[in-house]
C-alpha cells in the first residue's frame, strides 16, 4: 500500500488539514499543513466538489449518492463525508480498492476524540465571516492530532 | 491462432519497441481482425475518381492533385479512429516510432503492403516511404500530359496529413517520386513541422 | 454490470451523444448532461495535475515504476458477442482479442459512489467515451470489463460513426445505425 496525501475539507470549503509524503515509502518524509499545497487543495476540493454535484444529479435522489473513490491511471482518491459537512480525503495508490475503514478510523478515532471532543481545539476553524467560502487558511495544529495522524497512517505508506 | 500467442503479441507490442513485433502486430490484425473487399473494385473506384477529376478540373493537374489530398485528408482524420480502435497502439514517442508504425501496422492493415522506411533527415524528422507496390495504380499508365504533373496517388498524401494531425503530428506528406512517371521508385516524403503539444489530450503524460 | 448510459464526449468537451438504457430511474435533463460533459473534460485535466509528488519525483528521476503495468488492460472475452453477428469492417470471433494499454495514463478514469460508477475511456484524438453503471464494483474485473465494452463501442465509433459520409466532425452523432449497434452491445452483456 502507498498512501500519498492525506487531506480534511472543512463545511465553509476550507482544508483544515494536510499532510503529503513526498517520497515514495519514506515514512518522515513530506509536509504538514503546507502553504505550498494550498492551490492544490483548491484543485482537489473543486474536483470533488464538481464531481459531487454530478453524482447527486445522477442517482436515485431518495437514496445518497455521494462519492466514494476517483481513479486515474496512476492514483486513487477516496472520500469520507460526514453528515456534519467534513470531507476526509486520502490519496492512495491505484491497486487500493477499498480504504473506507482507514478513513472512517482516522474520523472516529482520530478526529472525533482529538478534535470534536477536545474543548480546547476549536471545532469551526472559519473564525470571521470573511474566512468562509474557501478563503481560510486556519488548520488543526493540535498535537494529539497530528501525532495521532502520523502513528497510524506512517505503517501504511511504506507498506 | 492460440490465445497464449495472441498474448504474447499483444505484451511485446505493448512492452518492448521491437520492430519486428509491430509487424507481427500488423500482419496479424491484416488477417484475423479485418474485413476485405475485392482489390479491383477498389482500385478500379479509385481510378474512375482520378479520371472524373481530371475531366472536371479540365486537365489542370495541380488541381487534381490539390482535390486528391483534400479529398485524402477527409479521409484521413477518420480512418484515424479506426486504426486506433483497431490496434490501440500507444503514442509514438519520436517520427522513428511513428515511421514503423505507418509502415508496418497502417499501411499494412488498409493497404496490406507494408513501404520500406528510408531517407531519414539528420534530425530524424523527416523520412521517406518507398512504395514497392502500390494497390491504387494496378493497371495504370499516365497519359503524356498528366506524366509530369499528376500525383496519381496523392490521395494516400492526404490521408496520411489527415489521420498524423488527429494524433497532433503536424507534418508535410508529398510524393517525391511516382513509377507511373517514369521514375524508379515511389516514394512518398513525410516531414514534421511540429507536435500540436497544445492539442494533445490531458490525461496523458 | 447493468449500463445505464454511454456517453460520447468530443476533444473540446462537448457532448456529441448519449444513450440511456435503463428505463424508469432518475434521469438528467439534456442541460445537465451538457454540464456533466463539460465538467468531465474539466477533472480529466485537473485529475492529472493532482498527481502525488511522490509519483512525480519517481519520474522524473527516471525509475521506472509499475504504473506501464497497471494501465495494461486485460482482454475480458467476447463480452456477449454474438457468433453471427454483423461485424461491421471487423471480423469474428471479437473486435479485438488481446489485452491493450490504455491511453490515459494520468487523467480520470473510474469514479464510484453509493449508487454508480462511471468509466471514462480517451482515445489519442481526444475523444472520450463515458459509461455510467448501477453497480459500484471497483474490482479490476469490473474495470477491466468497462474498459473492453468502451474499446468495442469505439470500434463501433470508428465504423458507423466516423465512415458515415454524413457525419461531421465534432458535431452531434445522429447515426442510428450507431445507435443500433450500441444499443445491442449493450443489451447482449
Amino acid at each position: 500500500m502507498a498512501i500519498y496525501s492525506f487531506w480534511i475539507f472543512d463545511r465553509h470549503c476550507n482544508c483544515i488539514f494536510d499532510r503529503e509524503w513526498t517520497l515514495k515509502a519514506k515514512q518522515s518524509s513530506g509536509v504538514v499543513n503546507s502553504k505550498q499545497n494550498e492551490d492544490t487543495a483548491k484543485l482537489l476540493f473543486g474536483m470533488i466538489f464538481s464531481l459531487k454535484s454530478i453524482c447527486r444529479k445522477l442517482g436515485n435522489e431518495d437514496v445518497s449518492n455521494e462519492i466514494r473513490t476517483i481513479a486515474t491511471g496512476k492514483y486513487r482518491v477516496h472520500v469520507l463525508t460526514t453528515a456534519s459537512g467534513l470531507w476526509l480525503v486520502l490519496l492512495t495508490d491505484v491497486q487500493q480498492k477499498n480504504v473506507s475503514e482507514v478513513l472512517h478510523h482516522l474520523y472516529g478515532e482520530i478526529y472525533v476524540p482529538s478534535v470534536a471532543e477536545n474543548w480546547l481545539s476549536p471545532i469551526d476553524f472559519a473564525e470571521k465571516e470573511e474566512e468562509k467560502m474557501g478563503q481560510g487558511f486556519r488548520k488543526i495544529q493540535n498535537r494529539y492530532f497530528l501525532r495521532a495522524v502520523e502513528q497510524y497512517l506512517s505503517p501504511m505508506v511504506s507498506r | 491462432m492460440s490465445a497464449g500467442s495472441a498474448n504474447a503479441a499483444a505484451s511485446s507490442v505493448n512492452v518492448s519497441s521491437s520492430t519486428k513485433s509491430l509487424r507481427v502486430f500488423g500482419d496479424e490484425i491484416w488477417k484475423n481482425k479485418t474485413a476485405k473487399i475485392n482489390a479491383e473494385l477498389f482500385t478500379l473506384t479509385y481510378g474512375s475518381i482520378v479520371s472524373q477529376l481530371s475531366t472536371d478540373f479540365q486537365r489542370n493537374f495541380t488541381k487534381v492533385n490539390e482535390k486528391l489530398f483534400a479529398m485524402g485528408y477527409n479521409i484521413g482524420t477518420r480512418l484515424i479512429e479506426d486504426f486506433l480502435a483497431r490496434t490501440a497502439l500507444p503514442r509514438c514517442e519520436n517520427m522513428v516510432k511513428t515511421s514503423e508504425v505507418i509502415s508496418k501496422c497502417a499501411f499494412k492493415i488498409f493497404l496490406n503492403i507494408t513501404p520500406q522506411v528510408t531517407n531519414w533527415a539528420n534530425n530524424k524528422e523527416a523520412f521517406s516511404l518507398l512504395l514497392d507496390e502500390n494497390p491504387l495504380s494496378d493497371f495504370v499508365e499516365l497519359p503524356m500530359d498528366a506524366v509530369k504533373e499528376l500525383w496519381y496517388s496523392n490521395i494516400l498524401c492526404g490521408v496520411l496529413k489527415g489521420a498524423l494531425e488527429m494524433v497532433q503530428l503536424d507534418c508535410d506528406v508529398f510524393f517525391v517520386n511516382d513509377v507511373l512517371r517514369g521514375d524508379q521508385s515511389t516514394e512518398i516524403r513525410i516531414k514534421l513541422n511540429r507536435v500540436l503539444k497544445d492539442e494533445i489530450p490531458a490525461g496523458e503524460d | 454490470m447493468a449500463i445505464q448510459t454511454i456517453l460520447v464526449i468530443n476533444k473540446s468537451g462537448g457532448l456529441v451523444y448519449k444513450k440511456e438504457f435503463l428505463n424508469g430511474g432518475h434521469r438528467l435533463t439534456s442541460n445537465e448532461y451538457l454540464v456533466l460533459a463539460g465538467t468531465l473534460q474539466g477533472v480529466i485535466a485537473i485529475a492529472g495535475q493532482l498527481t502525488p509528488k511522490a509519483l512525480q519525483i519517481t519520474k522524473n528521476s527516471g525509475i521506472k515504476d509499475v504504473t506501464d503495468q497497471e494501465t495494461l488492460v486485460a482482454y475480458a472475452g467476447p463480452l456477449g458477442i454474438l457468433e453471427s453477428q454483423d461485424m461491421g469492417s471487423f471480423m469474428l470471433p471479437d473486435y479485438f482479442t488481446e489485452s491493450f494499454k490504455s491511453w490515459n495514463t494520468s487523467g480520470l478514469k473510474h469514479i464510484t459512489t453509493d449508487q454508480l460508477s462511471l468509466f471514462v475511456f480517451q482515445s489519442l484524438t481526444g475523444v472520450k467515451l463515458v459509461a455510467i453503471s448501477t453497480q459500484n464494483s471497483i474490482s479490476n474485473v469490473a474495470v477491466s470489463i468497462a474498459e473492453n465494452l468502451l474499446r468495442k463501442v469505439y470500434c463501433l465509433y470508428a465504423d458507423y460513426v466516423m465512415k458515415n459520409p454524413f457525419h461531421e466532425a465534432e458535431m452531434p452523432i445522429k447515426c442510428t445505425l450507431f445507435d443500433k449497434k450500441v444499443a445491442e452491445m449493450v443489451s447482449r452483456l
